[in-house]
């Protein structure tokens, strides 16, 4: 059965009467929600907080969510309500090791490209269900519309063999050997065995053992099991969750963040249609549960039920969740973010290309990456500092142009609270106006506080007298730093990363992607696999 | 206007008069009072445009002038409470108090010109500006990073005789006073100026009151500035601490300490405030019983945390106090960095209730902030009524102002005894305004609840930021 086929039997990802049913995936059972009318979900949120967006009644969860009037960017009043089926914890879990060695852990890297080639030929015959969940996707997302539709397009592509190949290859690779050896099974290694101390002592033992020459050693890059709670407002987030696991043969659970459900639907939708009884199938969960649910994660959290937990969140978050998972490893993703270095080169005449670079930094998930670039020092006088704003300023309003954003009311307010108040001896210079702001880049010579960022369109200038100025502001909390020019990125790359930046990018550059790059410090399917000695 | 010159213009002086009718429910016109009040708001609006220099700038860049309507004002010039803490916290670390009087002049309606050489504290520097004519009252947040509100000798002298022309009536109507006390309130209320009845009310005083702060003896913070304000008014004082708060010291305590010497500091503080902490207690509890013994009504005023402490040892002697008839309890202030010792108001009533012998509606509580001039008492129906001083103005989130009798946003207000620092601003708290008659008598806006404004969280992709200087 297509995709469009599944959705049609039971009317999921259909927009009616502001209702969308959508499907989670249970170890590879589609399940879908019950039937809920319009007027159960209202009366389901009636006396809640008017910001309240979940709900549960009578086994479903509802995500209840403001629309947005795409031609003028602003809230309708109006809701849209997803409604999914209940989470068993208990029914994520995977306890019968055997099968997991003999079914997906024993599936070759062929076969896990094939099956990755099987779900993007899904979403290739499924278009109208694809653009169904885009449209549906749009009537509340706050990313512009540009945004989400790329990242809908680029669902298929997220799947693409070769470079799921290159990222199994590069990621896993070592002792000079692809990955994918290591996942397929134990490889032999030409090592240099040290038998170790006892072994040799031992030789000075009557009737003891005698040293022989030991057996090859081998390693394996087994896979685990996996659960990962993914956080943020980017469509990719769950898809590339679910990629991971998948590329590491793994069998686990994915939570969508609650912006994001849609692209797990899909993904749910498209591996039940293209290859419903394969290993990875039978051994992945695409759920959506409220964070926090104790019922649910004090099952999910207890030690042993995982091998891996991946958490997008803040330290606080994450060692709660290590406290209580035990014995499990568990790996990060900080909240993090980006910024840029300006050398004095770039009042030589190149200033207009390199606003356009630095604009680009500044746009990457319309400021709402770890990478995107929130704070720009500028090697220069204030008033240098000034007329690159300006320029930059410019090229922002081109890009407020090209593609509107949303600034919620709240960051409304905020950006008002910081424009009037703690910030106000800054040099403002918005684009749009009261009641429909757009993008605003602020110069300050004095330390701007990130708590305080919108991380809508919003950049912080802030003059400095040399680039090295701007290094006692580097620390682990910031992923990205995109510097020009290139002779001083390369000047400075490794003082920077000393600091604990994990990418040092020329400038415009920030977003890029390689097969196999590491992220946040890791190989990601490097810690995720566990790797044996055999 | 000018600056260091005080008396009651002849429209803060009628609107006043009409604030002390109001108080006292007695026949009152709001279209009259606002319309006073709009006067004063517009005055202060031309007046701000022309010296202070924060609020000028944030008008220049809307392009708004001195001809503004009051709804204009409401729209664009309402700064945030944070204007107070603007400057930059390197200039406290550093003792860089140059900077800091520069910083002060941008929200004060006159340059700052006291020496800052020589200055090694918080303290030192605002005794030195209190010296030199400028009061300046602060807050301290969780985070340590302190609001200083500033206020010229006018200001002061206005803030102080405005708040007691109004807060007098409003307590003498049925909470506080003589028999004859009460009596006379009307007439003198409807016969005298604001400035005689100032006098006449401090040479009055409460003298058959005792007084108990459960504070520090000295300081500045806006508590402590209102209770070295109210203490000569009583027959005796008695502080829960018998040391002064430095304002340095409160600061290590939310920032932490730096090195050897902070740590010691800290560590006496401590000490005073958590060590001797039921030797304090059996302190104030020996002066509550000197004061029924004396057959002196007493005055009790702190914050709900320590309130419920003092309850609490109270109860563990297990020897309630019975204080005399008459007698008052006044908290306010929010349980800030207590929240996790928070209980519901009438769990505190009762405890209160219990503890001094006091019947709840001789428990009182006050809403007020550092920023503002003026205490909304909470009356027995539960509103906290806002005087005719005060335009409030609540705000959605985006900061437009919200219309209708029954809203809930952020708090914002225009403050008409704001002469000599910007009075439009908009609070931290979120509240629920209703505006209209109250069974108690009072009539016009009130606040029924109030609540933090809600931090607005940043997701990135990993989740929530920290606060990160960049």
């Amino acid at each position: 059965m297509t995709l469009d086929e599944l959705c049609r039997n039971d009317g999921l990802l259909f927009e009616a009467d502001g209702i969308v049913r959508v499907p989670f995936l249970v170890k590879g059972r589609l399940v879908s929600p019950p039937a809920i009318t319009r007027r159960d979900a209202e009366a389901a949120f009636a006396g809640a907080d008017p910001d309240s967006m979940y709900a549960t009644v009578r086994g479903a969860q509802l995500l209840r969510q403001p629309v947005i009037d795409r031609a003028d960017m602003r809230y309708t009043g109006e809701y849209l309500y997803q409604i999914m089926p209940a989470v068993d914890p208990f029914e994520l879990i995977e306890t019968d090791f055997d099968r997991l060695a003999s079914g997906p852990y024993a599936l070759t890297v062929d076969e896990i490209l094939a099956f990755l080639k099987a779900m993007a030929a899904a979403f290739g015959e499924s278009w109208a269900t694809l653009d169904r969940a885009r449209t549906i996707y749009r009537r509340t997302s706050s990313l512009p519309d540009l945004y989400g539709d790329a990242a809908f397009a680029a669902l298929a592509g997220g799947l693409d063999p070769t470079t799921a190949a290159e990222m199994i290859d590069n990621e896993l690779g070592v002792w000079g050997l692809p990955g994918r050896r290591f996942l397929d099974g134990w490889v032999e290694l030409p090592a240099n065995i040290i038998p170790g101390l006892a072994p040799l002592l031992a030789q000075g033992l009557t009737g003891g053992p005698r040293l022989a020459a030991p057996v090859a050693a081998a390693i394996r890059a087994m896979p685990t099991r996996q659960l990962h709670i993914t956080a943020g407002n980017a469509p990719q987030v769950p898809i590339v969750s679910a990629l991971r696991l998948i590329l590491t043969k793994s069998a686990g659970v994915i939570k969508s963040p609650a912006e994001a459900t849609l692209p797990a639907a899909l993904l749910a939708l498209a591996a039940a249609s293209a290859a419903p009884d394969h290993p990875l199938t039978r051994n992945v969960s695409l759920v959506y549960w409220k964070g926090g649910d104790e019922a649910v994660e004090r099952v999910l959290f207890a030690p042993g039920a995982f091998d891996r937990i991946v958490v997008w969140g803040a330290p606080d978050a994450v060692s709660a969740v290590q406290a209580r998972a035990a014995f499990t490893r568990v790996i990060a993703f900080n909240p993090r973010y980006g910024l840029s270095l300006i050398g004095q080169e770039a009042f030589a005449g190149r200033l207009a290309e390199v606003v356009a670079l630095a604009a680009q930094d500044v746009m990457i998930n319309d400021q709402k990456a770890c990478t995107s670039s929130l704070i720009q020092y500028v090697e220069g006088t204030t008033a240098q500092a000034e007329v690159y704003a300006a320029a930059l300023a410019e090229a922002l309003g081109r890009w407020d142009r090209l593609s509107p954003p949303f600034i919620p009311p709240a960051t409304q307010g905020q950006l008002k609270r910081l424009r009037r108040g703690r910030y106000s001896r800054a040099r403002w210079l918005a684009h749009g106006g009261e009641g429909d702001p757009a993008s605003t880049v602020i110069v300050t010579p004095e330390e701007f506080d990130i708590l305080a960022h919108p991380m809508s369109r919003l950049v912080v200038i802030r003059p400095i007298a040399q680039l090295g100025d701007a290094l006692r502001y580097l620390h682990a909390g910031v992923s990205m730093v995109g510097v020009y020019p290139e002779t001083r990125r390369l000047a400075l790359r490794d003082a920077i990363a000393a600091r604990g930046v994990s990418s040092v990018l020329p400038l415009g550059q920030c977003e890029r992607l390689f097969a196999g790059g590491p992220q946040d410090g890791m190989m990601v399917l490097s810690e995720l696999v566990d790797w044996k000695n055999g | 206007m000018t600056p260091d010159h005080f008396e009651f213009t002849p429209v803060h002086r009628q609107l006043i008069k009409a604030t002390q009718a109001w108080a006292l429910r007695l026949p009152f016109d709001p279209a009259v009072a606002r319309d006073l009040r709009r006067q004063i708001i517009l005055q202060n609006h031309a007046h701000y445009l022309e010296a202070i220099p924060a609020y000028r700038r944030v008008a220049d860049e809307d392009g708004i002038g001195p001809d503004a309507d009051v709804e204009t004002i409401k729209r664009h010039l309402l700064l945030p409470d944070d204007i107070f803490k603007s400057y930059d916290q390197r200039w406290l670390d550093e003792a860089d108090f140059g900077k800091m009087n520069a910083w002060l002049s941008e929200i004060l309606h006159r340059p700052v010109d006291v020496a800052s050489d020589g200055l090694d504290s918080i303290d030192a520097w605002l005794a030195r500006l209190e010296a030199g004519g400028i009061k300046v009252v602060y807050s301290s947040g969780t985070s340590g990073n302190f609001s200083f509100v500033p206020r010229d000798a006018a200001a002061w002298r206005l803030f102080r005789a405005a708040s007691t022309c109004y807060l007098a009536p409003l307590l003498l109507y049925e909470k506080i006073g003589s028999p004859w006390q009460r009596l006379a309130i009307r007439p003198a209320v409807r016969w005298l100026s604001p400035e005689t009845f100032v006098r006449a009310s401090g040479g009055m005083g409460l003298r058959d009151f005792d007084a108990v702060f459960l504070d520090f003896s000295s300081g500045r913070t806006g508590n402590q500035a209102l209770e070295q304000e109210l203490a000569p008014l009583f027959r005796r004082t008695c502080f829960l601490y018998q040391t002064g708060l430095s304002s340095s010291l409160l600061r290590l305590a939310a920032r932490g300490p730096r090195n050897e010497m902070e740590r010691a500091l800290l560590a006496r503080l401590q000490t005073e405030a958590l060590s001797n902490k039921i030797e304090n207690h059996r302190r104030v509890i020996e002066a509550l019983r000197r004061a029924a013994a004396d057959r002196q009504k007493t005055f009790i005023f702190g914050t709900p945390y320590q309130f419920k402490e003092l309850c609490a040892t109270i109860n563990d002697l297990g020897q309630p106090v019975s204080l005399r008839p008459g007698s008052l309890a006044l908290f306010g202030g929010g349980w800030k960095s207590f929240t996790g010792e928070r209980i519901p108001r009438d769990e505190l009533v009762a405890q209160m209730s219990q503890s001094f012998g006091l019947a709840p509606e001789r428990i009182l509580e006050g809403y007020s902030m550092t920023e503002i001039s003026t205490f909304m008492l909470r009356c027995d129906h539960g509103r906290f009524h806002i005087p005719p001083l005060i335009e409030p103005v609540i705000l959605d989130e985006a900061w437009q102002p919200l219309a209708g009798s029954d809203v809930r946003g952020v708090f914002g207000f225009l403050d008409t005894l704001a002469i000599s620092h910007p009075g439009f601003l908009v609070s931290g708290d979120e509240v629920r305004l209703v505006d209209g008659d109250c069974p108690c008598g009072l009539t016009g806006p009130a606040v029924l609840e109030i609540g933090r404004a809600r931090a607005r969280e940043v997701k990135g992709c990993g989740g929530i930021m920290a606060s990160v200087a960049a």
